[in-house]
């Protein structure tokens, strides 16, 4: 990817930080790269918002694509709130409490105008205990898990999320907790749930995570999306620290989720690729001293070629008690729920790639 | 002489805006792009209105006929009208 477009690209995802950076004109080389690094980036949105405002220099046909590509990630949102809806529907109806995660939240709730934050699925927050019931709600309205499930109790117990498909292919992400690995099992899950905002959809209101809580869970994804992680997780942790909270008020949410090595992270990191100037929350981030262990797991995440084997094995040490941590060695290792009736061959694949990915570097991440 | 429908959005849509000048409406399960008259007429209908309201509106805004606008909004109205994103509200009483 040549470095002008990216340098645009990272001028775009500013647009509307107050930090100067203006993209200017593109020439029509760069635009070439620049269009699917916007729509890869999820920056459309702002893409448009800096045509329309003549921050960003463009030809009528330029406009016109950025146009088409805003629309079309648009239409495909659009459909990502109905599906919403719809789980958030069954979930009500079961008596299954809920919170909507990311992308939907942080569109109405944080940024100038919704059209500004695409986002390529949908996330809900229910509870450790009602995972499984969440997961049959949905499953006997015409949902189906993507995997299944490694033992009994692995999700409950385990597992990050539960990603459903609906017929039609989109997905939803069940979250029992926000992060994989190490931190994910840090995690206060008690905390995460107090103070919901609500916003209105579709005639419904729909509970999110409260300000300061979105507000960390943009850092706590950023961080996830590791050293080139994407570039909107990056401004959804500068919308959502600029948005008017207090420091206090981050730093404060930040420790009850016991999350605040990976705010000061982020926020350091979020100020650095923006060029923004001091705050109060970044004089904060970057006097933080971090102990040997947060840093321990901080670089598992933020280093470019970790195994998720590395992770997996830090994702123990977090996990209290024996019992535990042979339960969840156990129900990876030999996840029978998987291959209910079958012989040794399904169990040598699963141990094989389980291997590949063990070693192998992680997939990207980015914000959803 | 009857009193004219007041329309209103649908609780139930989701829309978001694409750019200054469209939006996208997602409605009982397909998707609408409003340019124009159209987008015009959506962002209008914020608030319930009749379509002759609808039409002073827009011809206050964009400094034009208020019965050439009105002819632009009762085709656009039956587009909504058809995606079920607009329903009419109530008949406004009879004088």
């Amino acid at each position: 990817m040549s470095s002008p477009a990216r340098a645009a690209a990272w001028s775009i995802a500013a647009h509307g930080l107050a930090v100067g950076r203006s993209p200017g004109a593109v020439d029509p080389a760069t635009w070439d790269h620049l269009v699917p690094l916007v729509r890869e980036e999820r920056l459309t949105g702002l893409l448009v918002a800096a045509v329309d405002d003549g921050t960003l220099v463009v030809t009528p046909a330029q406009r016109a694509q950025a146009r088409d590509e805003h629309a079309s990630a648009m239409g495909h949102a659009l459909r990502l709130e109905d599906r919403l809806l719809a789980g958030i529907e069954v979930l009500t109806g079961a008596g299954i409490e809920h919170r909507s995660l990311k992308g939907p939240s942080f569109a109405h709730l944080d940024y100038p105008d919704p059209s500004w934050r695409p986002f390529r699925d949908v996330d809900m927050l229910v509870r450790s205990n009602d995972l499984d019931g969440a997961v049959a709600a949905l499953t006997r309205t015409g949902w189906a898990r993507r995997a299944p499930r490694l033992s009994p109790t692995f999700d409950r117990r385990f597992a990050k999320s539960v990603t459903m498909v609906d017929p039609s292919g989109l997905e939803l992400d069940l979250h029992r907790t926000l992060a994989d690995g190490p931190l994910g099992m840090r995690l206060d899950l008690d905390a995460i749930w107090r103070d919901p905002a609500g916003v209105q959809l579709g005639g419904v209101e729909v509970q999110a995570l409260g300000a300061a809580g979105r507000c960390t869970h943009a850092c706590l994804n950023a961080v996830m999306t590791g050293p080139r992680g994407c570039m909107l997780a990056w401004r959804d942790v500068a919308q959502t620290a600029l948005g008017g909270l207090t420091a206090t008020s981050i730093v404060r949410e930040a420790a009850a989720w016991r999350m605040e090595a990976v705010v000061a992270a982020a926020v350091v990191e979020a100020w650095r690729v923006f060029g923004l100037g001091e705050t109060e929350l970044s004089v904060w981030a970057r006097a933080r001293e971090t102990s040997r262990r947060e840093a321990r797991e901080l670089a598992l995440y933020r280093r470019s070629g970790v195994s998720y084997g590395r992770r997996a094995l830090a994702s123990l040490r977090a996990i209290h008690g024996a019992r535990d941590k042979a339960a969840l060695l156990y129900a990876v290792a030999m996840p029978r729920h998987a291959f209910p009736a079958a012989g040794p061959r399904p169990y040598l694949t699963w141990w094989w790639r389980g291997a590949k990915r063990a070693f192998g570097p992680p997939r990207r991440r980015g914000a959803r | 002489m009857a009193a004219p429908p007041v329309y209103r959005r649908s609780e139930r849509a989701l829309w978001r805006r694409v750019g200054d000048d469209e939006v996208v409406v997602f409605g009982t399960g397909q998707l609408l792009r409003l340019r124009g008259t159209g987008r015009a007429l959506w962002e209008v209908l914020e608030t319930p209105l009749t379509l002759e309201a609808a039409a002073e509106v827009l011809a206050g805004a964009y400094r034009a006929s208020p019965g050439v606008v009105h002819t632009d909004l009762v085709a656009a109205m039956a587009k909504l009208l058809e995606h079920r994103v607009v329903f009419v509200v109530q008949m406004q009483p009879g004088t």
